[in-house]
């Protein structure tokens, strides 16, 4: 009897030898000790870069979103769109920090940047040693793309345009590094808007000379430049701006392809037509495309939320394809866009050989000692492509750059290109001056919950 | 007092008389117990000097003399007196003892009597008190029966959640639901039904995994509720703990018992909306406000997805309300045994119950058993089981934000017809058919549970003194969820296609006790017990499920409707792979315990109690496993003092304090690591992305109660009750601490911030009355009254915003209560413009335009805990007639109405609105609340302009239960072989007193997450009523 009685106080206190017990690890999640030590994750960590900018709430989708509700190429009177939560501020001007398109672009840019950190991060420890150096540097350099079109989308949709006051304008936080936990509670201020731009440059420039041609869908050196002439375009830096087009332009390798629609058609990664320079790749199992498909375009054109400015439609010329077929006419719905439309997943374009021809016309004229044909001709092969007349006409500064901003409207309709243009411009927007913060998004909750001295627009 | 003098007086005049003149007779009869008749042996009858037993029928013989007074006796229930008149066959109905000083109350690992307790117990004698046929969750039984405890069924849905907090809120992340312990074992509790909102259609109203247990089978619910009481449970006891205790055999002939009743239900209120005829009116009228032309009421207008031409649907006036309600039928069938001998008792017990929910649609299905058994093996060694399963069927719609009466009450406007006139429905077919609920009742969503709660314990008498158990529990929960959407629901393309979701889920859930219990006397005066062991539990959760996947996949034909072979791409998709996806997860926890509780009593006065409890979990970093729970306590019983022997007025008073330490580990699994999950690939390339940023310092919630008390008897145990104060402060409350977006993409790091403080401050005073004890009449009154003041300290600098779970606008504001509503300030309609007015911070009063005027003008208001919750409950006997009746009251909090402001608030476009539209502003100098409508205006109206105007008190008396019985005489029921047979019929919420316009004052918000549960609670949107059920029945013992 009495040795039963030792096993049941053996029995009582038995688990006490063992905190091993208590260590058991999750397998839905890996913990973050183990993930970056392997070329394979830090990878598929960049992926997930991607997949923020693919995003429908980023880059693939509510960035160009905010940027078509800012300007005038939406009919913003819709009721289904004006009494939206999320859209009807974009209407009426009264944003909160609530709205979420504010909460997504934000929070999936900056996740896209985190994500990017991370890689360069692990490249720059040389975390994961079973890599070569030129995939490392290739991975950095893919990381720095993402990390500069994500800050570029930050700053253009919640700063005022580098148009107006790079050196004192509060831009966007600027994030750099990967930050520790402890450091993940820092409050950051906006840093000015120059200072995002140079940023911008300087990984963009970092990464053009390392990334290569093709890239099975993923960024390249031409996606980089391409980018960088459109960030100095933005910057009015013209010079820049025309050096990078042109050498797209002139050796890329794009061609526009045979019909207005061809860019907006591609699916997949190997896909690109039409003179597709950068596209966030939607396919079957992984389409972000539906958002842009549901609200410019719908099964049942009823409930479509945007449609086109009918102004805007108007002053279309009749014979313009890319009125007659990227917009489907007025009837018992307004007129609205066939960018992005159909049952199934699509490519969304971020930038076209279109954009850089427009981009390398208008840069000409504005840094001067330019040819005019060779101008007209950059944006006649758009013209001609739409099966319109080219214009011969246009020779001095002010006739060509009318006909370029014309030619540009109409070429990057609902692409998001519009609000820049004005800004850079510094035209009035719906009745209110470029530089009206009134027409910017607020800085969302979730970061001033947290950083409550934040410069808010 | 009076009537007991009186009656004192005349028995001792008639047994004195008896005494000189009476002759002597056989006296007979039969003792049972009042709470179902069964006969009771072993009662102890006495007429003066001369005393007998009664045997296993309940049945005795004594010889008396007519006008001389018998006493009938046994422990555990209330003494009887009857005096002997011409009837010398007797049937005696004992009432069970409540509240007493000799009742037996169950302790963490051991029981204890009442009058040793120096910690903060509410026992409810469950069995006896409550009637099990209403609701399927036990916990709605607990309402208005203790004190410290608010219960809160969250809607009329059965197998719905129930919200319980003991004293109050401690939490903002963490559970703040209390520990549920079934004979010993912890068990599961909460919702585990699919967390994703687009594959669960039914998440608008959360389930509750302890309906699976039968309320019928459960015969006594303790509430440990302060550190004295708690900390042996350590850290899952901050939230107080809940010990059920299930039905036990008794020894003696085998009784048996079984009931059936049948009932109906309905909904306590209905919200009243304008018809389709005023809504269009209203309409227009904020079309004109806003500046533009009225609708031509010719031409087609689509709204909320449903198109319709106004002069054809001019007639229609759909209540989309009454087709989302109905009248629904409970059964409940009952029957067990118990009995056994001196060795070996039983009890065996099988229900099932079925119910029909007041929204169509909703039906609710369990099939339980239970086997509990005991066995002295040897004079040193008992051993035995509980054992129980049970299945239940839930066939759950959509509510609230989900649609069905949610929808009705908002979206599905009363112009849209129900059908077609080709009688198809109405926006189905492509369209979205959210907005026609009665359509989408076509879609199924049923969760069908098997759970096993079983037990094992042997018990060893190593020494007289010294005994060792062994415990071994096991929880399993098998849920199998199934959602089927018919094709009419579904829009791929031209041609909708049915599909299917399912979802199993398994939790393992193994517990371990193992623990000696001293006890002995020294010297008559000293009394010792000591309890000391471990407790091991391990914890596991897999689920497997699959989806369609794609919105193109569906069912080859209408034949088809299981499998997932028959479930493929639809002519005109893309198909892509495979048609089904598949999925499954895993989850775990372990807890590794020590504890131990020694108690001291000297001459019976002077009572002192020290318990601790080492808790280790896996929930925390390695630095951080382990835990440590201390409390101390001591009582006094004044009544045992010289001092206090002559009093006539306290027959018991006892002084008690405590004072002790409990955590919170509720928090999840694995969150003090930092992880990477496989989410967001690109091209077709899979991704992992960080999803939590770690942090390896978290560790328990803490909480530090003081509890002082007074336990009282007063003239001689007529009335007993007690009252008690308490403080408890919380700090390291877990706290998802916000982090600038802008960092790392992810909102929040998980914190214990020590600058985080609860505290919870309170008052409860109980007294149950035993007011008139007559044989052929008793009345006993409960009563009970409990406040608390729930106030956040310290929020860590975290500003109200940074409480980001909480929907509706309610917040944690340092100062306040959790919860509290986060609002601007409504200073009315200004009469002369009609817009809503706000007060500015600085207290000016101003039109509020723009979204920005509110948010920049938020602050805290109302109240989300009530003043004071109160019960009281009076019992009745007349001859055999048994009545009860429970009135509950909440008095002084406030809800904020979520979905008010789109019904009510003066934007009207999409929704249905509530008659208190129709007194609008129209025109300069009108004087009322509802502002001027608009349509344009209606972003404004969005989830941001909240405002006080929907902030409304819902202070509510109720009567919760009402049950009317009556035993058939014994010279019926003998004929027809029965020892007893009980009609009756018991009604809940018959009767409502509240202020409140909305649907029902007790309501809960559903949530998403612990943090949703503790902060949104007291905002409910679109919400469901509570039921008003009558049942009849008939219980039978033999």
């Amino acid at each position: 009897m009495k040795k039963i009685y030792i096993i049941l106080l053996g029995f009582a206190f038995i688990a006490g030898g063992c905190k091993k017990y208590l260590d058991i690890k999750p397998v839905n999640e890996q913990p973050d000790t183990y993930v970056l030590q392997t070329k394979a994750n830090v990878l598929a960590v960049l992926y997930a870069a991607y997949d923020r900018v693919q995003a429908d709430k980023f880059v693939g989708g509510r960035s160009l979103i905010a940027a078509e509700l800012y300007s005038d190429n939406v009919d913003m009177t819709t009721s289904s769109l004006v009494s939206s939560q999320d859209y009807g501020p974009f209407s009426n001007r009264n944003f909160g920090i609530f709205n979420n398109v504010g909460r997504d672009v934000w929070s999936t840019g900056y996740s896209a940047i985190y994500n990017a950190n991370i890689v360069i991060d692990a490249v720059d420890k040389n975390l994961f040693p079973d890599a070569t150096d030129a995939e490392k540097a290739v991975l950095k350099a893919e990381a720095l793309f993402i990390r500069a079109i994500s800050h570029h989308n930050l700053v253009r949709v919640f700063a005022l345009p580098y148009s107006n006051n790079p050196a004192t304008d509060p831009g966007v936080p600027l994030r750099i590094t990967r930050p520790t936990p402890a450091e993940a509670l820092i409050p950051v201020p906006r840093a000015k808007v120059g200072e995002v731009y140079q940023q911008i440059i300087t990984d963009l420039k970092a990464a053009e000379s390392i990334l290569p041609a093709t890239n099975g869908g993923r960024a390249t050196s031409w996606a980089a430049k391409a980018l960088l002439a459109r960030v100095y375009f933005d910057m009015g830096d013209y010079v820049n701006a025309y050096s990078y087009a042109n050498d797209v332009i002139s050796n890329g390798g794009f061609t526009l392809g045979a019909s207005v629609t061809l860019p907006f058609r591609n699916v997949g990664p190997s896909q690109a037509l039409g003179g597709v320079i950068f596209q966030v790749i939607n396919m079957t199992g992984d389409d972000n495309s539906s958002k842009l498909r549901g609200e410019f375009w719908n099964t049942n054109a009823a409930n479509i939320i945007f449609y086109v400015d009918p102004a805007f439609y108007l002053s279309f010329a009749p014979a313009d394809a890319r009125r007659n077929s990227l917009i489907n006419p007025p009837g018992a719905n307004k007129a609205y866009s066939l960018k992005y439309m159909g049952s199934n997943p699509v490519n969304i374009p971020i930038i076209r050989l279109a954009e850089m021809l427009l981009t390398r016309a208008e840069s000409a004229v504005r840094k001067g000692g330019y040819v005019a044909a060779d101008v007209r001709a950059d944006y006649n092969s758009l013209r001609t492509l739409a099966g319109l007349a080219p214009d011969l006409l246009s020779s001095t500064d002010a006739e060509l750059l009318a006909a370029i901003q014309s030619e540009r409207r109409f070429e990057l309709a609902t692409e998001g290109d519009r609000y820049y243009e004005l800004r850079r411009l510094k035209q009035n927007i719906r009745g209110l001056a470029y530089n009206d913060k009134l027409q910017l998004l607020k800085i969302p909750d979730s970061e001033t919950r947290a950083n409550p001295d934040i410069e808010q627009n | 007092m009076l009537i007991r003098k009186l009656l004192l007086i005349i028995s001792i005049f008639l047994l004195s008389g008896a005494a000189v003149f009476a002759q002597s007779a056989k006296i007979t009869g039969k003792v049972s117990t009042s709470e179902n008749g069964t006969p009771l042996p072993g009662v102890t009858v006495k007429n003066g000097k001369a005393s007998t037993v009664t045997d296993k029928d309940g049945a005795f013989s004594l010889s008396a003399s007519k006008g001389s007074v018998l006493t009938f006796s046994h422990t555990g229930y209330e003494e009887m007196q009857v005096t002997v008149g011409d009837n010398h066959d007797l049937a005696v109905s004992l009432v069970v003892k409540v509240g007493t000083l000799d009742q037996v109350v169950v302790v963490g690992y051991g029981t204890a009597k009442r009058r040793d307790l120096t910690g903060s117990i509410a026992k409810v004698e469950y069995s006896s008190r409550v009637n099990t046929t209403v609701t399927p969750s036990f916990e709605a039984g607990l309402q208005g029966r203790a004190t410290g405890l608010q219960i809160i069924s969250s809607n009329a849905v059965p197998g719905s959640a129930i919200r319980v907090r003991v004293r109050g809120q401690n939490s903002f992340t963490g559970s703040g639901d209390p520990l549920y312990v079934v004979d010993g074992v912890p068990v599961y509790s909460g919702d585990y039904s699919i967390t994703d909102g687009a594959i669960n259609t039914v998440r608008a109203s959360n389930a509750n995994v302890l309906s699976t247990i039968d309320p019928a089978d459960i015969e006594s619910v303790e509430v440990l509720k302060d550190a004295a009481a708690s900390a042996i449970y350590g850290a899952r006891g901050a939230n107080g703990v809940i010990v059920i205790t299930t039905k036990r055999g008794k020894a003696g002939k085998t009784s048996f018992n079984a009931s059936y009743s049948i009932g109906q239900s309905q909904a306590t209120n209905k919200l009243e909306l304008i018809s389709s005829q005023d809504w269009w009116m209203l309409y227009n009228e904020a079309r004109v406000n806003d500046g533009n032309a009225p609708r031509d009421p010719a031409v087609p207008l689509t709204i909320n997805g449903g198109t319709f031409i106004y002069n054809d649907v001019a007639n229609v006036n759909t209540n989309w309300v009454d087709e989302s309600l109905r009248k629904g039928i409970t059964q409940d069938v009952n029957v067990s045994a118990r009995g056994g001998n001196e060795k070996t008792q039983f009890f065996v017990g099988g229900g099932y119950k079925t119910q029909e929910g007041i929204l169509k649609g909703n039906n609710y299905d369990r099939i339980s058993g239970r086997v509990n058994i005991d066995n002295q093996a040897t004079q040193n060694f008992k051993f035995g089981l509980q054992s129980s399963i049970s299945y239940t069927k839930n066939e759950q719609v959509p509510t609230s934000f989900g649609g069905g009466l949610g929808a009705a009450q908002s979206t599905a406007l009363r112009l849209f017809p129900v059908y077609n006139a080709d009688k198809s429905f109405y926006g189905t077919q492509f369209q979205n058919t959210g907005m026609n609920p009665v359509a989408r009742l076509l879609n199924t969503y049923t969760t069908k549970s098997t759970r096993f709660i079983n037990n094992i314990y042997a018990d060893f008498r190593i020494t007289p003194s010294l005994s060792f158990r062994a415990e071994y529990g096991l929880d399993i929960l098998d849920q199998f969820e199934e959602r089927y959407d018919h094709k009419i629901n579904r829009y791929f393309s031209s041609a909708g296609l049915a599909a299917r979701w399912e979802r199993r889920m398994n939790i393992t859930n193994m517990n371990g006790n193992a623990y000696f219990t001293y006890k002995n006397t020294f010297h008559q005066r000293h009394n010792i017990t000591i309890t000391a062991g471990s407790s091991i539990q391990n914890s596991k959760t897999k689920a497997i499920g699959f989806n369609p996947a794609a919105g193109g996949v569906g069912f080859i034909n209408d034949y088809f409707n299981e499998t997932t072979s028959t479930m493929v791409w639809a002519p005109g998709s893309t198909p892509a792979g495979s048609s089904v996806t598949g999925y499954n997860q895993r989850d775990a926890y372990r807890f590794l315990s020590f504890f131990a509780r020694a108690n001291y009593k000297l001459s019976d006065k002077y009572l002192v109690g020290a318990s601790f409890r080492a808790d280790g979990s896996s929930r925390f970093g390695s630095d951080h496993q382990f835990g440590y729970f201390p409390a101390l306590s001591a009582g006094w019983i004044l009544t045992e003092e010289s001092f206090m022997q002559n009093n006539k007025l306290f027959s018991f008073l006892k002084f008690r304090a405590s004072y002790g330490y409990t955590g919170n580990s509720e928090i999840g699994n694995f969150r003090y690591l930092g992880t990477f999950s496989s989410t967001g690939g690109y091209t077709n390339f899979p991704g992992i992305t960080p999803t939590r940023l770690p942090n390896p310092d978290i560790s328990w919630e803490k909480a530090r109660q003081l509890d002082l008390g007074f336990d009282f008897g007063l003239l001689n145990g007529r009335f007993n009750g007690s009252l008690g104060f308490y403080r408890k402060i919380s700090t390291d409350v877990l706290l998802d601490k916000p982090a600038p977006t802008s960092a790392t993409g992810l909102g929040s790091i998980l914190v214990n911030a020590e600058d985080v403080v609860v505290r919870n401050l309170g008052a409860e005073f109980e007294l149950t009355a035993r007011i008139i004890r007559k044989n052929d009449f008793t009345w006993t009154a409960d009563f009970n009254i409990s406040t608390n003041q729930n106030k956040v300290l310290e929020t860590g600098n975290v500003p109200p915003d940074g409480f980001g779970a909480a929907e509706g606008d309610t917040r944690v504001v340092k100062g306040y209560p959790i919860g509290i509503s986060y609002l601007a300030k409504s200073a009315g309609v200004n009469p002369l413009t009609g817009n809503e007015m706000i007060y500015a911070l600085d207290g000016t009063v101003f039109d509020a335009l723009k979204q920005s005027d509110i948010t920049s003008n938020r602050q805290p208001l109302g109240k989300p805990f009530p003043d004071f919750i109160a019960g009281l409950n009076n019992t009745l006997t007349w001859k055999n007639f048994e009545l009860s009746f429970l009135f509950y009251a909440s008095q002084g909090n406030k809800i904020y109405d979520d979905g008010a402001k789109r019904q009510m608030g003066g934007f009207i476009g999409t929704w249905n609105q509530r008659t208190e539209v129709l007194k609008r502003w129209q025109k300069p100098g009108d004087e009322t609340n509802i502002p001027k409508l608009t349509i344009t205006g209606s972003s404004f109206a969005g989830s941001d302009r909240n405002t006080s105007r929907f902030l409304f008190d819902a202070s509510f008396v109720r009567l919760r239960s009402l049950n009317f019985a009556y035993n058939l005489p014994v010279s019926v029921i003998r004929k027809a072989g029965l020892s007893a047979a009980k009609l009756f019929i018991n009604g809940s919420n018959l009767l409502t007193f509240t202020k409140y316009k909305g649907w029902d004052p007790e309501v809960v918000r559903y949530n998403f997450s612990a943090a949703q549960s503790n902060i949104s609670f007291d905002a409910p949107y679109l919400p469901t009523p509570q039921a008003k059920t009558i049942v009849v029945g008939i219980n039978l013992s033999f």
